[in-house]
């Protein structure tokens, strides 16, 4: 059996097994089961690697040729193979509590396959075609998990701006990053003609702009997580933006002018930077809890940018890959608890959730300590990464660091701001949850494990030190 | 290592009462392991001095190449001073409830030797980083404390803001560990380079607890002196007992000269609102800002042990004014006399508060030392009070644990002043020394004499108006309010032009500029 058919073929033909299915619940099991099970087996039989089982000898084929292209898994993406699927068991098991399990699961595995088909596949320029694939199967899924907006009492129908943006913006990103790769495969070894080069760099930074969504094209990103579930939309970014950076770094490890190019760190550093300051400063004046994590998250992309642009790379793609489990974490039980707050109103402005705390006080706490997380606040899981980042970014310029510090004092502002609407309640209002138990449960483990992360980074170690070797040159 | 052992038994005790509530015993059992557990670590501190100083074994962070700081903890003399102070308010403060609880309030004991814990655990702390971590530890404790008590919206808000105000603190100390970062020196306090030291004097000042003035929770009295003391009190020493570590000797004199300027006034406003304010309970924030004010000078002169001294004197004395409830006379006599340990006499806790020099003697000696015999004479007269409840009305076991909770204050005061740390056994200043007794008896005299014809606290509490400072802070906060709304509008307005009908054409106009902007890079 070859890698990519289990890791890639298998979770195809399961989503459509999964869509299937009757019973939500059975989606969920099934899904979350299905996508440990991929984890367990990247584990335990990583690719291109013989296993001996008494006189059994195993071995997983790396590689399958497909319509004359090769998809090739090998023993360098075991690390990426389990936090690919263990991030997928995370979100599925998450539809516990917020439903929209037939959605999520079935959908989702289907685009994760294909994103990792993306990574997979020789020649590289056919990434983008898989990308733009995934992006196409998410518009039934998000377009499924439209909120009807409840307008001066009457439902009136969902608007639909932010989607048909995100497909634009996402559509957008493939031409130029096919148009990049056809030009630079022409020089891969070193750069002949200077203008190609300038043309070719060119074309991949606007691609990768439109695919990171990082500042000016990231409008969209706000608009779709008011129209459309938190939970959903918190998915599907968070594996897009994770595979897209992956994908912007097999591009630089691949050519050797790009590596070593001077002007490399210093553009992503001012990207990165002004992706940061401008989603940390918007969100400190947002009134919209869906709002506000789109803007988290927006700002992790720019941290990611950042941590990229460092000179020291291993260092650098260190911080980018201990950021990873944090950030998936954070995002996850926040837009769980958006979720639930919205079954609840309805709406997620300020207005409507003020003052749930006493009715929802472990959804209160995913949304306030998910944000402060992502915000670097001390004892919560993206802490100890996103303060070694800023430290490492003040050697290197003292106004770098003060911006950073100024995006973090903005996500620190609007989620002191949250709390304080939420917790607004009436006077004399008795402490009386209306959580489901499933939801007390998932998002108390979730809560645990964000201050665990937090006060003891070494838990993570195992599944990140071994991240960065997937790349041939970066990670060495 | 007899720091485990401290830690141990107060973890354990957290333990046990998560057991007891979960199994739905009696609170009487919650409060008897809470007092067990606070007093056996109390009396487990004092062996810590067999092996000081000593370095906590904390799993470091992974990733060595990866992490400037990883946490350490490491206690020494100075921690051991704050640490036996810290354990006997938590003793304190479970030993005395039963006298100020009508009901019993077994979450509130479990509070108290929680922020015990994570007290001993701040004031260890060997590094910013650390020192961080336990901060926001301690100000969570007091937030989720703080929103199970309150009931109304607007103290709920008070309670956000008072939040908002201790995690700026934290703020700047994180850019303090920046700064230190840049200078790549060890990352140990006691080695901050003094960019970073002015930093950590902000993050000191805002974690001091005293911002915003009007406190939440202030209509419940019991709860304010018990827990919200602990909380107060626990909150102002995690952060004080910094000064003892910096290198306070290496700031610029004119900056030194500055920040004594602004800390003698502090000081002298502070220990006035002390005096004068109608009750202990309402005062509290003078009393934090009046003693840090004394260490902070201390620290600026160059006198770690004089900054400890005085940091350790507003947990002891402040814990043993707050907590004393049900009053009795030959108590409030007995703790009359205990004032004389905060008079800087000889071989007293405070001994030491008063060595070194100010740079510009003749105008911050007789400013400092106003302050110090304004802040004497306010504890005078807050102790002649009558209490909430006498003693004698007390339940017959009360009336026992009472008096023991006191009595692990007391103790802690005589033993700090005899034994224990560089700033015990000292001769310390006699000249001052005796210069405020000079001046204290009289005081003390006099307002026992005059106490009939001064108006009484309840009639004070009538006529008290709002003080300029809470109303010059409440104009502040307005101010900065109408400015983020001022922002929210202008962000707003960008949002709705990027995100509406010609979005995508606005989008395409700041990709041009950035990529003009990207060509000069």
């Amino acid at each position: 059996m070859s890698a990519p058919l289990i890791w890639i073929g298998l979770p195809l033909m399961l989503a459509v097994f999964l869509l299937l299915l009757p019973r939500e619940r059975l989606v969920t099991a099934l899904g979350t089961v299905s996508a440990l099970l991929l984890t367990g087996i990247a584990y335990w039989l990583p690719p291109d690697t013989t296993q001996r089982l008494g006189s059994l000898s195993l071995r997983i084929e790396p590689s399958l040729t497909l319509l004359g292209r090769q998809i090739t898994l090998d023993a360098g993406d075991q690390t990426l193979l389990m936090l690919v699927y263990g991030t997928a068991a995370f979100w599925f098991f998450g539809t516990f509590a917020v439903g929209q399990a037939r959605q999520i699961v079935a959908l989702g595995m289907a685009i994760i396959a294909l994103l990792m088909a993306s990574l997979a596949v020789r020649p590289f320029l056919y990434s983008a075609l898989f990308i733009q694939v995934a992006v196409l199967m998410s518009v039934p899924l998000l377009a499924s998990a439209k909120i009807k907006e409840k307008a001066h009492g009457s439902a009136a129908q969902p608007s639909v701006r932010g989607l048909l943006r995100f497909l634009i913006s996402q559509t957008l990103g493939m031409p130029f990053i096919l148009l990049a790769g056809f030009l630079l495969s022409g020089i891969e070894a070193g750069p002949a003609d200077v203008a190609q080069v300038i043309q070719a760099s060119l074309l991949l930074l606007l691609g990768f702009a439109f695919l990171l969504a990082v500042f000016p094209l990231n409008t969209w990103l706000p608009l779709l997580a008011e129209e459309t579930s938190p939970y959903t939309v918190g998915f599907l970014l968070t594996m897009l933006s994770t595979f897209g950076l992956v994908l912007a770094l097999n591009f630089i490890d691949r050519f050797s002018w790009l590596r070593n190019s001077t002007q490399l760190p210093t553009v992503l550093q001012f990207i990165g930077i002004l992706t940061l300051v401008t989603a940390g400063v918007w969100a400190a004046f947002q009134r919209h809890l869906a709002r506000i994590a789109a803007y988290g998250l927006l700002a992790e992309i720019g941290v990611s940018l950042l941590a990229i642009s460092l000179p020291d790379r291993q260092i650098g793609l260190q911080i980018l890959f201990s950021l990873l489990l944090p950030r998936t974490l954070a995002l996850g039980i926040w837009t769980m608890s958006i979720n639930i707050l919205q079954t609840q109103t309805g709406d997620l402005r300020f207005a409507a959730v003020q003052g749930l705390v006493r009715r929802y006080p472990l959804a209160t706490a995913g949304v306030i300590f998910s944000n402060l997380s992502l915000a670097g606040t001390p004892l919560l899981a993206a802490f100890p990464f996103r303060q070694t980042l800023w430290e490492r970014l003040a050697l290197q310029s003292f106004p770098l660091a003060f911006w950073f510090g100024i995006a973090s004092l903005g996500l620190w502002l609007i989620a002191l701001r949250t709390l304080a609407v939420l917790t607004m309640s009436p006077d004399n209002v008795e402490w009386n949850s209306q959580e489901t138990w499933p939801q007390r449960i998932l998002l108390s483990i979730g809560l645990l494990a964000l201050f665990l992360l937090g006060s003891f980074p070494q838990l993570a170690q195992p599944v990140l030190t071994s991240l960065p070797t997937m790349f041939e040159f970066l990670g060495k | 290592m007899f720091v485990i052992l401290s830690l141990s038994i107060l973890l354990l005790t957290l333990l046990v009462m998560a057991v007891l509530r979960l199994t739905r015993r009696p609170a009487a059992f919650s409060w008897l392991a809470a007092a067990l557990g606070a007093l056996l670590s109390w009396a487990s501190t004092p062996l810590w001095q067999i092996d000081l100083p000593t370095r906590l074994p904390v799993s470091s962070w992974p990733f060595s190449t990866l992490f400037h700081t990883t946490p350490a903890l490491q206690a020494d003399s100075f921690s051991w001073l704050y640490a036996i102070s810290l354990v006997a308010l938590a003793s304190a403060v479970v030993l005395t409830s039963p006298a100020r609880l009508a009901v019993l309030s077994p979450i509130s004991w479990f509070g108290a030797v929680a922020l015990g814990l994570v007290g001993l655990l701040a004031v260890m702390a060997d590094n910013i980083l650390t020192l961080s971590l336990m901060w926001m530890a301690i100000d969570l404790l007091e937030y989720l404390n703080t929103l199970r008590m309150t009931r109304s919206s607007s103290n709920s808000e008070r309670a956000v803001i008072s939040l908002a105000f201790r995690a700026a603190g934290t703020g700047f100390a994180l850019w303090a560990a920046v700064i230190s970062a840049r200078t790549g020196l060890p990352t140990s306090l006691q080695q901050t380079p003094p960019e970073a030291w002015l930093f950590l004097l902000l993050a000191v000042g805002l974690r001091l607890g005293v911002i915003p003035l009007h406190l939440p929770y202030r209509q419940d009295l019991a709860l304010r002196r018990g827990i919200g003391s602990s909380l107060r009190l626990t909150a102002a020493a995690t952060s004080l007992v910094v000064l003892a570590r910096l290198p306070a000797g290496d700031v610029d004199e004119t900056i030194r000269i500055f920040l004594l300027a602004l800390v003698a006034l502090a000081a002298i406003y502070a220990a006035w609102k002390w005096f004068s304010s109608s009750d202990e309970i309402s005062a509290r924030p003078y009393w934090i800002i009046g003693m840090s004010a004394l260490s902070l000078a201390a620290a600026l002169r160059g006198n770690p042990q004089g900054s400890a001294a005085w940091g350790v004197s507003l947990v002891l004395f402040g814990g043993l004014l707050f907590l004393y409830s049900s009053r009795q006379i030959w108590l409030t006599r007995l703790l009359a006399g205990f004032l004389l340990c905060l008079l800087s006499l000889p071989f007293t806790l405070t001994a030491s508060g008063w060595l070194g020099n100010f740079p510009w003697p003749a105008l911050f000696w007789p400013l400092f030392l106003t302050a110090h015999v304004m802040l004497i004479a306010g504890y005078i007269r807050h102790l002649s009070r009558s209490g909430d409840t006498p003693l004698s009305e007390l339940p017959r076991w009360s009336q026992v644990s009472y008096p023991l909770g006191l009595a692990t204050l007391m103790i802690t005061v005589l033993l700090t002043g005899l034994w224990g740390w560089p700033g015990s056994l000292q001769i310390g200043n006699w000249s001052v020394a005796l210069l405020m007794v000079g001046l204290t008896i009289p005081i003390g005299i006099a307002y026992w004499k005059l106490n009939r014809f001064l108006p009484t606290p309840e009639e004070q509490s009538t006529l008290a108006q709002v003080s300029h400072f809470v109303r010059f802070q409440e104009f502040l906060a307005r101010l900065l309010w109408a400015i983020y709304r001022l922002f929210r509008r202008l962000v707003e307005y960008v949002s709705s032009l990027l995100e509406g009908d010609g979005g995508l054409l606005w989008t395409l106009l700041l990709l041009l500029i950035l990529i003009t902007a990207l060509r000069g890079l």
